[in-house]
Order: structure tokens, then sequence, then C-alpha cells
């Protein structure tokens, strides 16, 4: 995969891994980034990261994010791994390489 | 009972990060800002491999170009500014924007310690300072009681097994400082603290706890106890 492919690729899978996590039972919201807290627009998605790791492929995601009131953290983490592991899945070539998630829960509401 | 009146430092304090940044200061992958921020200068692209993997340095050089981004467009203000004759105040302006992205920065790149959840290879964790609050609260909700520093780590720290990245994995220890009124035997109270804090782990969190330490620190008169603002 060329450095330009392996961004494109990384931008898609950022994006998919946001939307997975928003839209998961139990979490308020991702940690905003940089430019999410000084308000600038067209910002890509704080809490969010993700990485390729060439030999074997793997990528490598990192989330940070709030868990909402009346929700048990640890129960709010593995329905993020879960739907944020399908939803990278859905945008990687079948088979999919190794998709390894790491979640970290910054607060809760 | 200890009586300290140097409570240690605060996760949230430390994670605050206000004032300006020491250049010599250390990111978590050993680099210190300066060296990252100097590779950035001039727009030259990063060759040191280290850069391309590491999250420590990228979150780094995030913070500069926001913040280069920001001096841009306050720069660019001033100057308009001055060819119509309105005086500057924008400089200020900037500075204020500059010192606060700087103190965000800071915050992204030292959050504290992150603490394990579930399974040893569940890879999930939780930031101290959000453990911290929960426990706190908690102890808070007593009748005479008002909840101080609160800090969590491995149970035994010599024995702590590495994790994956974030933290050490392992059961852990709270320790929580509080001052209470003596409408109760503090012995009793502590052992109330202590299972509402295991509580609490595990009901609304899904943290090992397997020891509390409960320090009262101050005791309460009638007075100082009836919803007064904390610090």
């Amino acid at each position: 995969m060329t450095t330009e492919q392996t961004r494109d690729v990384a931008a898609r899978l950022t994006e998919a891994a946001a939307v997975a996590v928003r839209r998961t039972p139990g979490v308020a919201y991702l940690r905003p980034g940089f430019a999410g807290m000084v308000r600038r627009s067209g910002a890509r998605p704080g809490g969010v990261q993700v990485r390729r790791r060439p030999d074997p492929e793997c990528w490598e995601v990192e989330l940070h994010f709030a868990v909402a009131a009346g929700h048990r953290a640890l129960e709010v983490t593995r329905a993020v791994r879960t739907s944020v592991t399908a939803a990278l899945a859905a945008e990687l070539p079948a088979p999919p390489p190794a998709i390894s998630v790491t979640t970290t829960v910054t607060e809760l509401a | 009972m200890a009586m300290s009146t140097n409570p240690g430092p605060d996760p949230e304090a430390a994670a605050e990060g206000t004032g300006p940044i020491d250049a010599d200061e250390h990111l978590p992958c050993g680099r210190t800002f300066e060296a990252v921020w100097s590779a950035r200068q001039g727009g030259r692209p990063l060759d040191d491999p280290h850069y391309a993997g590491c999250r420590h340095c990228g979150a780094a050089l995030e913070g500069l170009d926001v913040l280069d981004g920001f001096v841009r467009t306050a720069r660019a203000e001033e100057e308009h500014a001055r060819q119509a004759g309105r005086r500057a105040t924008t400089g200020r302006a900037a500075e204020a924007v500059t010192q606060r992205v700087m103190g965000i920065v800071r915050r992204e790149l030292r959050p504290g310690r992150s603490l394990p959840l579930g399974d040893e290879d569940e890879d999930a964790w939780i930031v101290e300072a959000a453990a911290a609050k929960a426990f706190r609260t908690a102890a808070d909700a007593l009748p005479g009681v008002r909840a101080g520093s609160c800090r969590i780590s491995p149970l035994d720290e010599a024995a702590a097994r590495p994790g994956s990245g974030a933290g050490a994995q392992g059961p852990l220890r709270v320790r929580i400082q509080v001052a209470a009124d003596l409408s109760r035997l503090l012995p009793e109270l502590a052992e109330e603290i202590r299972a509402r804090t295991k509580a609490v782990a595990a009901a609304k969190i899904g943290m090992d706890v397997h020891a509390v330490d409960v320090i009262f620190v101050d005791i309460l008169h009638p007075d100082d106890a009836e919803g007064t603002d904390r610090t």
C-alpha cells in the first residue's frame, strides 16, 4: 500500500469508527480533539486515532469517549469495540486484516 | 488517623496544565516538545520514522498546527486593522488564544494515568480523573462527609504487570481523603466509604478494586458541613 493509499483508507476508517462510536448506546460523546475545542470547522473527528501496522497487516484504533449516565463503563467499551470492529471490517477488503481496538473512557457523565 | 495537610497532586489539577509549556518537558514517548516542534518548523517533512507511529508526537504536532492557524489569522486581522487605522487589540487576543491552546495541548498530552477495565486482555481503560470523580461523588453523598483527593493505582505497584500501552493491568487500590464530622465513629464511617467505593467500582464502572484506603484529613464542624462551596 502506498502512503497515499494508506492515508485515504485511514481517513475512511476514522470516519467510519467515529460514526460507529457515536451510534453505540451508552456513549455520551467522543472526546473532542484540539480543533474541536477551539471551534475550527472542517476538523477531523476527535477521540479517534487510526494507525496501520504493515507486517503483518493490522489496523490499530484508539478511541476516547465519555460514557452516558446510567450505563456501566465496561459494558459500553465492549459495545463500542463490537460496533467499531464491524464498521471497520465493512470498509476493508474481505477477509479483513487484524483490527485492534483500544477504548479509553474519559468521563462518566 | 492521618492528619495530612498536603493531599498530594490531584490528577485533575495536574492534567489542567495551565501556564506556559516548558520546552524541556518530555512527552510520554521520551521526546521533548521542543524537538518535535523544531522538526515541524519550516514545513519540512518529518524524516524520522518515530513520528509516523507515535501518537504523542502526533498530538503535539496537531496542537502546533492549530496554534499556527490562529496566529496567522490573528496577524492578518491585526494587519487589516492597522491598515484601516483602527487600534489593534487583536495582538492581545492572539496571546490569550495561544495560552489557551497551549493549555489544551498540555492537557491532551498528559491526560494522566489510565486504569484497566474488565479482563486483562480487554484493552479497555478509564482515565483516573473520571473514576476518581465517581468515587468522590459517592463519598460526598454521605452526610457529614466531604471528599478530597482521590487516587487510584495498581494494588501492588511493584508487582504490576505491564499492559498493552495505556497502563498497568491487575487489581487496583483506591486512596481517598475525606473530611468528616464526628456524628459517627470514624472507623465505621471509613468502612461505609470503603463499601460505597467498591460498589461504584463494580456497578458503575466495571473496575477491579481490591483495596480502599480512607484517610481522614480534617474534622468538619456542624457549620462547615452545610452546603458550602467546594474549592
